[in-house]
C-alpha cells in the first residue's frame, strides 16, 4: 500500500539505573543509534515526537517537545511531546505514523524516554499519587493496588492465579537473563517469586516491573521511499481511551478482569493489519506486564486465548521460549524495566530486532509478525500497533 | 423550670482500646474507647446522627479538646448530606458541658462529641464518642432540673495561686466537701427531691475521682464516672452517655444527676422516661488493641504534610463527594459516582443528582502495604452499591478483619488525612 508507514531504524538505550545520565542524554543516545542503523542523520529528519509521561516529577526536563529538541539543537522543525501515562511511547509513534500517512512530513523521528531512578525523596510513582493525585479519590489508589484489584477479581471469578503470576515472572527474568538492554538480568525460581514481600493483594515484589531510566528510537518513512531496504511495517496500529484516570474503579462498566481499551486498542489494529487469528497469526509479542497479573488479563484482551484461559495459557508454555507465540521476548517491563515514556517504543524496537533477526539467543526462528501493547493510565487508555515484515504485506 | 423532653439518644463509641501495659503506663482504665485514626469529632457525631433519622438542621455542640474550629465543622457539616447543615455550631465554654447539650436546642436535634488529642504520645488520653440526642416529649428521659455554680472554691484558689501546680489533695476536698456538695444539693431542692431518690451520680471533675469516697461523702448509692477526669467540660458526649447507660440499668421513673466539676460546676437531674430502654441506642465498636492510637498521636498531623489541596476544588467537590451523591441517567438509568456529564454507559445528558445507598457489596480488593496511611496496611475495596453505583476506597480503619469479594459492608465518613492544613473527609467501608 501506499500509505504504509514502515521502521528503517529501531534503537534503545539499555534499560537501569543510570546516576551519570540525565534525560537528554538518554533521548540523545537513543536517537543517535536509531539514526545510524537508519542509515540517515539528524538533518534527514523533518518532524519529530516524544513520548514521556510524567513531566517535571521525575526530574528537571520532558516538559515538551522541547526537551527533545534542545538536546538534539534540532531547530526550525516541529518536535511535539506526547502524553499518553504508559502509553505515551506508542501513542507517540501513532502520532508519526498518521503524520507521514497524511503527508505533513517525510521523515519521522520518534523518541520514547523516561528519568526515573534520581529523584528526590517523594517522586516516587507511589507519593505522586500520594502528594498529587485527586486529595480524596486518589487516597489508597497506588499502582500495584489497581492491578491488585484486577488479581482479587480474576482469582474469585475464576479460581487459582497465583501460579500463573509466579508462570509470568520466571518466563520474563529468563528472557531479560540472556537480553544485555534489560535492566535485571537474573534468572528468577518460582520460590523466589512467591516468597517476596506482598505489595498490594497477591502482588509481590517479583510480579513488578521496576522503576527504570531508559529511551528508545525509531525512525519511520512511508514505504515508497524505503524499496530495497530492510525495513518493518507499521500494518496496524491504534489507541483506545476508556476509563477515567482517577475513577476508573467507580465504574460499573470496568469487569476488573481486563481491559475494555486493550481489547478496542487490538480490534482496531487487527483489522488494519489482516489479524483474525492472533494466536496463529503473530510469531512474537510484547505487551505491558507492569504487574505479573496484567499480562495474563492482557493475553485475554488481545485475543491469544479466550477469557480466562490465560493463565493455561502461560502455564501451558506457550508463551515462553519455543512456544508457539513467546511473550516478552525482550523480557518485558518485569525485566528491561518500564520507564514510562520509553516503554512503547522500547517494545517496537525489540519486535523489529524479531523481525530482522538480531534478537541473539531469544530470536524466534522465521519471526515474521510482532505484536506491540501497552496499557496507561491502569486501564484509562491502551495502544497496540503490529508490525510486520514487508514480505508479508507483499504477499497480502 | 419546666421539664426538657428528650425522646432518643444515640451514642457512638469507637473501638480501639489500650492495652493493660499502656492503660497502667498512661494512668488510665483500660477500658478507655478511643478513636480510631480515620475518625474525628465530625465522623464521630455523623456516626450517633445517623441512628437518629434526622431530617432537620442539627445543632452542634463543639467540646474543647477537638481539632476543628466551629467554623470547620460548620463548612464540613454543610457539604454532609446526612449530618444536614447545622443550625448552629456552638463551642461549649468551659464552665458547660452535658448541661448545655440538653438544653440548647429545645424541640431539635443536638450532636456533641468527644475527640481529644493528646499533644504528646506520653500524654493520657481522654475517651472519645459521640452522642446525639433527639428533645421530644420525654420518652428516653426528661431533664427536671439544672443548676450551675459560676465559681467554685478551685478557681478561687486558681485565681490566687497562678505559680506552681495545683495541689490535687487540695481540689479533691474542696470540690468534694464544699463545692460538689452545695451543688448536688441546690439540684435536688431544685426539683423536690432530696440525694436518698437518686439512684447514683455520674461525676465529671478535674481531679481523680474515688467514686466509693465521693459516694460516702455525699451520702448516695453510687458515684460513676466518664473516664479520666482531669479533662471536665471536655467529656460532655462521654458524661451523658454514662448517665444515659445507668438509667437504662435502673429503670423508668429512676432518677441520676449529672455533676461536672471543675472551672465552674454544672449539674442536671435526669429522670429515665418510660421508653428508656427502646429509645437508647448505644453502638460500641468491637475492641481492637492500641497499635492505632500509638501511630495517631505520632503522626496524623504530619502524614500528608506535603500534599496541597485547592480549597476551591473542595469546595466544588465535597457536596457530590463528601455527600456520597452521584447521578443517574434518564435514559438508561446507570448510576455513577462522582456526578458525571455525560453517561458513561449510554452517552446520555439528561442526569439528575441521586443520592447513593450506604450499602453494598465487595466486588473486589486488594491489601496494598505501600500507601502512606497511619493505620496498618490499607485495604482498597470496590464495592457495588445496593441500587447502582460502585464505590472505591480504603476499608475504615479498626476493622476487625480484612474485606474479602461477596462480603457485605456499609459506608460510614471518615478523616482521610490533612492536606495543606484542610482535613478532607470520605467514606470507607466497614464490615458489620
Amino acid at each position: 500500500m501506499t500509505d504504509d508507514v514502515v521502521v528503517l531504524g529501531a534503537a534503545s538505550t539499555p534499560f537501569g539505573e543510570f546516576f551519570d545520565l540525565g534525560f537528554a542524554d538518554l533521548a540523545r543516545d537513543a536517537t543517535t543509534s536509531a539514526l545510524a542503523d537508519a542509515g540517515l542523520t539528524l538533518d534527514d529528519v523533518d518532524a519529530a515526537w516524544l513520548g514521556t509521561a510524567f513531566a517535571y516529577t521525575y526530574s528537571d526536563e520532558g516538559n515538551a517537545g522541547t526537551s527533545l529538541a534542545e538536546p538534539l539543537a534540532m531547530h526550525n522543525r516541529p518536535v511535539s511531546r506526547v502524553a499518553a501515562y504508559c502509553a505515551s511511547g506508542l501513542d507517540a509513534l501513532r502520532q508519526a505514523v498518521a503524520a507521514l500517512r497524511g503527508r505533513t512530513c517525510d521523515v519521522a523521528l520518534v523518541v520514547g524516554a523516561e528519568k526515573m531512578r534520581d529523584v528526590g525523596p517523594r517522586g516516587s510513582l507511589v507519593m505522586q499519587h500520594v502528594d498529587r493525585g485527586h486529595p480524596v479519590l486518589s487516597k489508597g489508589r497506588t499502582a500495584p493496588g489497581i492491578f491488585g484489584i484486577v488479581a482479587e477479581r480474576y482469582r474469585a471469578v475464576y479460581g487459582e492465579v497465583r501460579p500463573a503470576m509466579t508462570a509470568v515472572a520466571t518466563k520474563n527474568h529468563a528472557f531479560g537473563a540472556a537480553n544485555p538492554r534489560a535492566h535485571f538480568r537474573s534468572a528468577v525460581t518460582g520460590a523466589q517469586v512467591e516468597a517476596a514481600p506482598r505489595l498490594a493483594g497477591p502482588i509481590g515484589l517479583f510480579d513488578a516491573c521496576p522503576t527504570t531510566d531508559g529511551a528508545a528510537a525509531l525512525v519511520l518513512v512511508r514505504a515508497e521511499d524505503a524499496r530495497g531496504r530492510r525495513r518493518a511495517t507499521i500494518s496496524g496500529i491504534a489507541m483506545s481511551n476508556d476509563l477515567g484516570y482517577f475513577t476508573a474503579n467507580l465504574s460499573a462498566r470496568f469487569d476488573m478482569l481486563g481491559f475494555e481499551s486493550t481489547r478496542n486498542a487490538a480490534r482496531a489494529a487487527y483489522a488494519a493489519a489482516g489479524v483474525s487469528a492472533p494466536i496463529d497469526q503473530l510469531d512474537v509479542v510484547e505487551l505491558h506486564d507492569c504487574f505479573t497479573i496484567t499480562e495474563i488479563v492482557n493475553y485475554e484482551d488481545l485475543g491469544l486465548c479466550g477469557a480466562g484461559e490465560g493463565r493455561d495459557l502461560v502455564l501451558s508454555g506457550a508463551t515462553g521460549p519455543g512456544g508457539v507465540l513467546p511473550v516478552n521476548t525482550s523480557g518485558g517491563l518485569k525485566a528491561c524495566g518500564h520507564p514510562i515514556g520509553a516503554t512503547g517504543v522500547r517494545m517496537v524496537v525489540d519486535v523489529c530486532d524479531q523481525l530482522w533477526g538480531r534478537a541473539g539467543e531469544r530470536q524466534v526462528p522465521g519471526a515474521r509478525r510482532g505484536l506491540a501493547h501497552a496499557l496507561g493510565g491502569p486501564g484509562s487508555l491502551a495502544c497496540v500497533a503490529v508490525v510486520s515484515d514487508p514480505v508479508l504485506e507483499d504477499a497480502a | 423550670m419546666p421539664t426538657i423532653g428528650i425522646d432518643s439518644v444515640s451514642a457512638y463509641l469507637p473501638g480501639y482500646r489500650l492495652n493493660q501495659g499502656l492503660a497502667a503506663e498512661l494512668a488510665v482504665p483500660p477500658e478507655l474507647p478511643l478513636a480510631a485514626p480515620d475518625e474525628d469529632g465530625l465522623t464521630m457525631a455523623w456516626e450517633a446522627l445517623r441512628h437518629l433519622d434526622v431530617t432537620e438542621a442539627p445543632l452542634v455542640l463543639r467540646v474543647p479538646g477537638g481539632d476543628l474550629e466551629p467554623r470547620a465543622v460548620a463548612a464540613h457539616l454543610a457539604t454532609s448530606g446526612p449530618l444536614r447543615t447545622p443550625s448552629a455550631v456552638l463551642p461549649l465554654s468551659a464552665r458547660t458541658g452535658a448541661t448545655a447539650a440538653l438544653t440548647a436546642a429545645p424541640g431539635g436535634v443536638a450532636v456533641l462529641a468527644d475527640h481529644g488529642r493528646p499533644a504528646d504520645p506520653a500524654d493520657p488520653p481522654s475517651p472519645d464518642g459521640a452522642l446525639a440526642l433527639r428533645l421530644g416529649t420525654g420518652r428516653a428521659a426528661e431533664i427536671l432540673a439544672v443548676e450551675t455554680l459560676p465559681v467554685l472554691a478551685y478557681d478561687r484558689w486558681r485565681d490566687t495561686e497562678p505559680t506552681g501546680p495545683p495541689d490535687p489533695r487540695f481540689v479533691e476536698e474542696t470540690l468534694l466537701a464544699t463545692d460538689g456538695g452545695e451543688l448536688l444539693d441546690r439540684l435536688v431542692k431544685r426539683a423536690g427531691r432530696t440525694r436518698d431518690d437518686l439512684a447514683g451520680v455520674v461525676l465529671s471533675a478535674c481531679v481523680p475521682v474515688r467514686a466509693p469516697r465521693w459516694a460516702a461523702r455525699w451520702q448516695v448509692p453510687a458515684v460513676w464516672t466518664a473516664g479520666p477526669e482531669y479533662a471536665a467540660g471536655r467529656l460532655a458526649a462521654a458524661t451523658l452517655r454514662t448517665a444515659f447507660e445507668r438509667l437504662v440499668a435502673a429503670g423508668p421513673g429512676s432518677l441520676v444527676a449529672v455533676l461536672e466539676l471543675g472551672w465552674g460546676g454544672d449539674a442536671l437531674l435526669l429522670r429515665a422516661g418510660p421508653d428508656i430502654a427502646e429509645t437508647v441506642r448505644i453502638e460500641a465498636r468491637a475492641s481492637l488493641d492500641e497499635y492505632g492510637y500509638r501511630l495517631w498521636t505520632r503522626t496524623l498531623s504530619t502524614s500528608d504534610s506535603a500534599m496541597w489541596t485547592s480549597p476551591a476544588k473542595l469546595r466544588r467537590e465535597a457536596p457530590a463527594l463528601v455527600g456520597l451523591t452521584g447521578t443517574r441517567c434518564a435514559t438508561c438509568a446507570d448510576v455513577a459516582f462522582p456526578p458525571r456529564h455525560t453517561c458513561d454507559l449510554c452517552g446520555g445528558t439528561d442526569l439528575a443528582p441521586t443520592e447513593l445507598a450506604r450499602t453494598g457489596t465487595v466486588v473486589s480488593h486488594n491489601l496494598d502495604r505501600l500507601f502512606a496511611a497511619p493505620d496498618r496496611d490499607v485495604q482498597m475495596v470496590v464495592v457495588d452499591l445496593d441500587g447502582g453505583g460502585r464505590f472505591f476506597g480504603q476499608l475504615a480503619a479498626g476493622s476487625s478483619r480484612w474485606a474479602e469479594v461477596d462480603d457485605r459492608v456499609t459506608l460510614a465518613l471518615r478523616r482521610l488525612h490533612d492536606g495543606g492544613d484542610l482535613p478532607h473527609y470520605f467514606w470507607k467501608a466497614v464490615l458489620p
